[in-house]
């Protein structure tokens, strides 16, 4: 008999299992994908995938996984809400609660297997057709199986955890309510009983304070802040939602004819921006996190490709080291002439190691395009850094500098750009006068030293070309230990650009679809209500024309409003970051 | 149609019928939304007829935070507050314990009796018939019989809506 209502009980949810496997299954696929991508031991091995390109795949990965924390139990609580009166009839008229436990356990557990056997086929279904389709589109190659053991065990794991708990709550959850709780409806509205003006104002303060934050105060000495200024922001947002009862105390205080003109309207908007106030929170949330992310991929990639153009000024800089084999000025004549290439500079700078490089004045204005006339006891530096290159760093604040064997140095200048490669390089470049040079090498006999080999050709591609003549016969390396080349830092910046533009559009529509989904959840749940009090206004004489009106600007206010504000904020923050980089 | 019924008729619903995001002065101003009235006059209006009707003080309250019979009488302030010639009352006492649907039927009294509207009520309940001027009885869709109560008082109406009722005079 039991069997029998239970088993059209799930008849008649067909539809609700279909929207709830396919939610599910979409967010268990976007896990499956990126955690099959993050615990790819040879993914995120520098011997097969730079670790500029692996590297973006982390916050991504965190992201989806702390979402299916939040939206696995969310769906199922969801369900069963929308069930629980049924549950509550059933226990009433003689079903045991062992066998309601049963069935709500076997029903979920029934939905969870579902989502996540389908969600891991189509996982594995994207995760090849990444590696196989989308990667070489960017121009990445990776040799090695798109799917490992790991890729799908790990996830799984997780997915199986998240699953297990969110069951076990529901069961537990139902086990405490009463079957009167289940039965009435005890969504009643409970508008702005905790409303406060002092909330409402200081989340108005806090909303002008992350944006005056952004704007005038946020720097590139701590880009931490922006998190804080975005959780600020958040947190304005939530008070003022929270408490923006208030305005309508206000409205009726103030604009009362208003008020009494719009009631209708008003009064829906009302009801539904008090009952979905936590949905509408959490959209704005979530949608200005993906406009954020999803600006700030591109943004990122444009800047790792201009970085990468900046930090780089010659297109093949090594290292020729006093024990190793180079090819002599000679050779790359000859080597540039067998690729096709016209040298356009080719510079040997003199150099001395010690934690910094440290190079002559005359060499450096000869070669490396500096102005500098330094007198005996000073030095200028030239850091690796730009600071306006989108990262934290700290400025050059020493006035002197102890360098090998001398005494201090007065620090006369420092210039935040790159003389030579960075990637060659080490945090600091230190010009000193010839004299200081010369006398530096004298007072400590065994201080290291070095050429530093800088080439331009004509093009890049030019360049790009001698260096591969070069390779042929010298082991150059490509670990950027003692080679730092423009193009290859500049193809690798690209592809990390591209790579990360793809993991966080594949996250953000994941996002925002789901976002969707739980929106369309809610208005599922609270259609029946809406309807009933349309249903209501017309029977008072309220006519279709203004029953319309009332629907569509509710759905304005209570959807589309939130949107736009988090879009507006989303912006607000990239601007923030885009302004600390220019 | 929408518009006849918002000038011309106040209806009163079994189930009170009330919005729920609205406060039951809201609730009751609500027939009035569209009319270039003041607030301060909606106000007064809703004050006067609220106080008629017993729940004056109660009318910054949502409907959930008060009871059936308060709901019920907010019900009846909105059906009149745009002057309807007619209130058309389906079972305005079903849902009621009997000291609220006395106290909305003396409502409904002083309504027709002050104010001179015409109310056409659906009930099943002797006791609430008996407030009427007269009672038509009728069965599965037929008119059955109709009474008048000709100046008794409502106990002795009561008693003769009984009588024939036990007699079978109107049913058969």
């Amino acid at each position: 008999m039991n069997n029998e209502l239970f088993r059209k009980m799930m008849k008649s949810n067909i539809r609700q299992y279909r929207l709830f496997v396919l939610c599910n299954t979409v967010l268990v696929m976007v896990c499956y994908f990126f955690g099959g991508i993050y615990f790819n031991n040879m993914f995120t091995s520098d011997r097969y995938v730079n670790s500029m390109i692996s590297s973006n795949i982390i916050t991504p990965t965190v992201v989806v996984f702390a979402f299916a924390v939040f939206f696995i139990p969310y769906t199922h609580f969801s369900f069963n809400l929308q069930n629980e009166r049924k549950y509550g009839i059933m226990e009433a008229t003689g079903v045991s609660w062992r066998d309601l436990w049963k069935f709500v356990l076997m029903e979920n557990a029934l939905l969870a297997g579902c989502s996540l056997i389908l969600g891991l086929a189509s996982g594995i279904m994207l995760l090849t057709l990444f590696f196989k389709v989308f990667v070489k589109i960017i121009g990445i190659e990776f040799n090695f199986p798109a799917i490992s053991i790991n890729s799908v065990l790990r996830p799984s794991f997780a997915l199986l955890i998240i699953y297990i708990l969110t069951v076990i709550a529901i069961v537990i959850r139902l086990s405490r309510i009463t079957v009167k709780e289940m039965i009435e409806d005890s969504k009643k509205v409970r508008i702005g009983k905790s409303s406060s003006i002092v909330l409402l104002l200081t989340g108005l303060t806090a909303i002008c304070y992350s944006i005056i934050g952004v704007f005038f105060i946020f720097d590139q000495t701590n880009t931490n802040r922006l998190i804080v200024y975005y959780v600020v922001m958040l947190i304005g947002i939530y008070l003022m939602i929270s408490n923006s009862y208030v305005l309508m105390i206000w409205l009726k205080k103030h604009r009362p004819n208003m008020l009494y003109k719009n009631l209708p309207v008003i009064g829906s908007i009302r009801q539904n921006f008090s009952m979905n106030k936590r949905i509408i929170f959490f959209s704005i949330c979530l949608i200005s996190f993906v406009v954020f992310f999803q600006t700030f991929s591109v943004y990122c990639s444009k800047l790792m490709v201009r970085n990468a153009l900046n930090d780089n000024p010659f297109h093949i800089a090594y290292i020729e080291c006093e024990d190793g084999e180079y090819p002599s000025e000679k050779d790359l004549i000859a080597y540039a002439e067998k690729a096709g290439a016209v040298i356009d500079k080719n510079a040997a700078i003199p150099t001395i190691l010690d934690g910094c490089f440290i190079i002559s004045q005359n060499v450096a204005n000869g070669n490396l395009g500096t102005d500098c006339n330094i007198e005996d006891g000073e030095c200028v530096v030239y850091t690796q850094y730009d600071l306006h290159d989108g990262y934290p760093h700290d400025e050059f604040s020493r006035d002197k500098l102890m360098v090998n064997g001398s005494d201090e140095l007065s620090v006369k200048e420092v210039n935040y750009s790159s003389l030579i490669n960075n990637g060659l390089t080490p945090q600091n470049i230190i010009i000193v006068n010839e004299d200081e040079f010369d006398g530096i090498i004298q007072r400590d006999a065994s201080v290291r030293t070095a050429v530093i080999r800088v080439i331009n050709c004509e093009t890049v591609s030019q360049s790009e070309a001698l260096y591969h003549e070069i390779a042929k016969d010298y082991d150059m390396g490509l670990d950027g230990l003692f080679v730092s080349t423009q193009f290859i830092d500049m193809k690798t910046s690209d592809q990390s650009g591209k790579f990360l533009i793809l993991v966080s559009t594949v996250m953000n529509m994941l996002l925002l679809f789901l976002n969707v989904v739980m929106i369309f959840f809610k208005v599922q749940s609270n259609r029946e209500r809406n309807e009933r009090e349309y249903a209501l206004l017309w029977k008072l004489g309220i006519n279709d024309a203004e029953i319309d009106k009332t629907r569509k600007t509710e759905t304005a206010i209570v959807f589309i409003i939130p949107s736009f504000v988090a879009v507006c904020i989303g912006a607000i923050m990239t601007i923030g970051l885009i302004k600390i980089s220019f | 149609m929408a518009d006849f019924r918002l000038n011309n008729v106040g209806i009163v619903y079994q189930n009170y019928n009330l919005i729920d995001c609205l406060t039951l002065r809201e609730n009751i101003l609500l027939p009035l939304h569209n009319k270039d009235i003041d607030s301060s006059e909606l106000d007064y209006v809703s004050d006067k007829i609220a106080a008629k009707l017993g729940i004056r003080d109660i009318l910054d309250r949502y409907p959930h935070e008060v009871s059936g019979g308060e709901q019920q009488r907010a019900a009846i302030c909105r059906a009149v507050i745009n002057e309807p010639k007619v209130i058309l009352a389906d079972e305005p006492t079903g849902n009621l314990d009997s000291k609220s649907t006395t106290a909305v039927m003396e409502c409904f009294e002083k309504l027709n009796k002050e104010d001179g509207i015409t109310i056409l009520m659906v009930t099943h309940d002797l006791y609430t018939a008996s407030y009427c001027d007269k009672v038509m009885l009728f069965k599965d869709g037929i008119i059955t019989g109709s009474l008048d109560r000709d100046g008794m008082s409502r106990k002795e109406f009561y008693r003769h809506i009984l009588a024939g009722l036990e007699l079978g005079e109107i049913y058969e």
